[in-house]
């Protein structure tokens, strides 16, 4: 309660939510027109219109009012939030992009699914701007909603019904788990806010049974989301199953709230952290050494994507056991807020090398052929150039090599993790991501060395520079990924103005 | 004399929530498993009403029972001609599941028992008062996650429209169309 | 009168029950089913904290409210969906349906 000021103050910390509702039921409402005829047309532009619009409208709040408490403590402005979400709307505006093209020449494409698309990233946002446990399992059933239902898209498609039911039982388990955590939780606290759950964790909530089965269940259920070890059998079978544009949109979504909202949680109980700082580091060597294993063996791309991301998950939470470093002295500090600016950067450089990559499966698909295995990409280096070459590019970042920003994202997490002082991490790290080199490569190798099996596409007949589509949505997002990619690598701190967490 | 009536409440109820949460997971017949959720789901709202917690006592009926369970029972009629009741319904993990679930079951209670609780004694206020409070809170102090409850809401209406809508004419419905595949 | 660790313990025999039908049943409705009990659970033991801990706070039962909103939002949307499964499949069965496989 309060002023009426004090009422705006609230709405407008959450502005950017209230955009992406705002457009979400614009196109709901507006289905009838949008479905068919020329209004069919406007679908794709109005989605992209709101994640964009949500974008703008955090870079301009971003100037005053920072680090407060909204709705009487429920959620908060921050600049973790508001770089994560800087990443999350970027993120969800290239994947609308994908979509645009991916749904249309699918012919998938509704309405819903944009409004579904924003409605999905509202609730991200909610659980990177959560200061109340419960308000950040709001979030996340409401983005996870909306995911499930994306990878569930192409009804009359099996394997994608199959992703949708086995994405959604999983999340069912994990959320109920979650729900369990967040009760038990209050049990030792008395209260869900972080800040009181801080508190009851520096009186030494985490040294009973209680607290430290509510963390691992918390931890657990986090986990599921971002696909770690041995919490990850899903992911491979929702990315593959998934429309292309889903799996885009759904990998990096998923990512980037359930990490912020886990960087957030650790770092509310980092006074704790004899409880939960091995399990985190078990399931971050696990993730990132079982992730790339299984990887190699993958010749499917979507699937081998669905196994990387699994390692990417484990560098990730390399930066999220940073968190438990903050009370071990001056080096742990600076740790531990390297390793959250080191983290989102990591989650931007992530989301624009898997969308870009994601996007040229969705480049190459036609009503008939969807591109999915190392095959499809075959010789595409002389066939189509720029394309192929924008593929090489996205798996160097994902592999990590320098001059792409996947390199500064990882270094920025190594250095983190090397700053607190974590050796058997930061080997592990390195090492891993040596091994990962291995089959991005392979998937270089296919585009530029081998020969296109297929018979040459005739002129008249589907080869890509005879589509009218090159120039629409994917064509964007590809190059804006490729551009971005190469530029945050050579000049990575063009961006720093928006991404540097400060506490 | 209370002391007494309200063990016995609490006994039986639990024998009315567990007994038939049991036969839910494990009776190979999945009609009478959705069945056997009524007794169980009507054992929950007995201990609301036992924890003074009146307001959920009706919501616990009005939305689980008439709502929820009525939903899931009717998606198990529609596809229940492809589960034969004489199968058997769990699979292979049975038996370790069981294992796991039952040394966490213990080691819970053990942990719970030996909880230092701080409990108080005073009463919540009655029904009305309750509910009033709640209302107020709801619009007021949690008016954020109260949003965010709807527009979550709002989401699953139009995701399970758009998922389970029938793409064709309305001739063919649910159940009738399993051969056909994608194409 | 019954103390809250009973409660809680009665809670905790729910959840292991609901957990237990997750993982072994075999029938996508009837895992879901398994996962209400799980939510019953944890709202049964959030109300036993709101009674013996707290009984002047509001927040166990926002909590309730919430996790009735999710659970009735979760069935909805997974009925949509087994639903569509089985429009596809013929089969709700968990282990027939496996065409993704690597």
């Amino acid at each position: 309660m309060g002023a009426p000021t004090q009422a705006i103050r609230d709405l407008s910390g959450i502005l950017p939510i209230l955009v992406l509702w705002g457009v979400a039921l614009v196109i709901l409402l507006g289905a009838p027109l949008l479905r068919r005829g020329p209004g069919s047309r406007l679908a794709a532009p109005l989605g992209g219109a709101g994640a964009l619009g949500a974008l703008l409208v955090l870079l301009r709040g971003s100037s005053d009012g920072f680090g407060d408490t909204l709705f009487a403590g429920a959620a908060l402005t921050d600049t973790l939030y508001s770089s994560g979400a800087f990443v999350l709307l970027l993120g969800g505006f290239l994947s609308v992009l994908v979509a645009q093209t991916y749904l249309r020449s699918r012919d998938l494409e509704k309405p819903e699914y944009y409004a579904i698309m924003l409605l999905s990233l509202s609730g991200a946002l909610l659980m990177m701007q959560a200061n109340d446990l419960i308000v950040l399992f709001l979030g996340l059933e409401l983005m996870s909603f909306g995911l499930y239902v994306l990878a569930g898209f192409a009804r009359t498609d099996a394997k994608s019904d199959e992703a949708a039911l086995k994405y959604f039982l999983l999340g069912a388990l994990a959320s109920a788990l979650m729900l369990y955590g967040i009760m038990l939780t209050y049990g030792v606290a008395a209260s869900t806010e972080l800040s009181n759950v801080q508190s009851a964790v520096a009186r030494g909530a985490l040294k009973e049974p209680m607290g430290i089965a509510a963390a691992l269940l918390l931890v657990i259920g986090l986990c599921f989301k971002i696909a770690a070890v041995p919490f990850h059998q899903w992911s491979p079978d929702v990315y593959e199953g998934a429309p292309t544009s889903a799996t885009a949109f759904l990998a990096t979504t998923a990512k980037i709230g359930a990490i912020v909202a886990f960087l957030r949680v650790c770092d509310t109980i980092a006074g704790g952290y004899h409880t939960w700082l091995p399990a985190i580091r078990a399931i971050a060597i696990l993730s990132m050494i079982v992730g790339n294993l299984i990887a190699i063996a993958q010749t499917n791309v979507k699937r081998m994507l669905a196994y990387s991301g699994v390692a990417h998950a484990g560098y990730l939470l390399v930066a999220v056991a940073c968190m438990g470093f903050r009370l071990m002295g001056t080096k742990g500090t600076q740790a531990s807020i390297l390793a959250m600016t080191g983290a989102v950067f990591y989650l931007l450089a992530y989301a624009l090398a898997l969308i870009g990559a994601f996007g040229v499966l969705a480049y190459l698909s036609s009503r008939d052929k969807d591109a999915q295995t190392l095959n499809d990409l075959r010789g595409l280096a002389s066939s189509q150039p720029a394309v192929g070459y924008a593929m090489v590019l996205f798996m160097l970042s994902l592999a990590g090599i320098p001059a792409t920003a996947g390199f500064i994202g990882k270094w920025q997490v190594f250095y983190a993790v090397l700053t607190g002082g974590d050796v058997a991490l930061a080997v592990t790290m390195a090492l891993t991501s040596a091994m990962g080199v291995y089959y991005y490569l392979r998937v270089v190798w296919y585009i530029v060395f081998e020969e296109s099996a297929a018979p040459k596409p005739s002129p008249t007949g589907h080869g890509v520079e005879a589509r009218p589509r090159a120039m629409t949505g994917v064509g964007a997002a590809i190059t804006i990924c490729c551009i971005a990619t190469i530029g945050l690598g050579i000049l990575p701190a063009a961006i720093s103005s928006f991404l540097t967490v400060v506490r | 004399m209370t002391a007494h009536l309200g063990t016995i409440a609490f006994v039986s109820l639990t024998a009315l929530t567990i007994l038939p949460a049991i036969m839910v997971v494990s009776t190979r017949n999945l009609v009478h498993a959705g069945f056997w959720m009524l007794p169980c789901l009507i054992g929950v709202a007995g201990f609301y009403a036992l924890l003074e917690a009146h307001f959920f006592v009706v919501v616990q009926i009005l939305i689980y029972i008439g709502a929820i369970l009525v939903l899931i029972m009717f998606a198990l009629m529609l596809t229940r001609d492809v589960m034969d009741p004489k199968e058997r319904q769990t699979n292979a993990m049975g038996v370790w599941a069981g294992v796991i679930c039952g040394l966490g079951l213990l080691a819970s209670a053990h942990m719970l028992f030996r909880h230092p609780w701080v409990g108080v004694t005073s009463h919540p206020g009655d029904a009305h008062a309750q509910t009033v409070a709640l209302g107020k809170a709801l619009v007021t102090r949690y008016a954020l996650p109260f949003e965010a409850a709807s527009v979550l809401l709002l989401a699953a209406l139009i995701a399970a429209i758009v998922i389970a809508k029938s793409m064709r004419p309305p001739a063919a419905s649910v159940g009738c169309d399993g051969e056909v595949s994608g194409g | 009168m019954i103390g809250l660790p009973y409660y809680l313990v009665v809670g905790s025999i729910l959840f292991g029950i609901g957990a237990f039908g997750t993982v072994t049943r075999r029938n996508a409705i009837a895992v879901l089913l398994s996962v209400e009990l799980m939510l019953n659970a944890a709202n049964l033991n959030f109300l036993a904290f709101w009674r013996f801990l707290t009984p002047a706070a509001m927040e166990p039962h926002l909590f309730v409210l919430i996790g009735l909103t999710v659970a009735a939002a979760e069935a909805a949307i997974g009925l949509a969906i087994v639903l569509n499964v089985y429009r596809e499949y013929g089969t709700v069965n968990l282990d027939q349906i496996a065409e993704l496989r690597g």
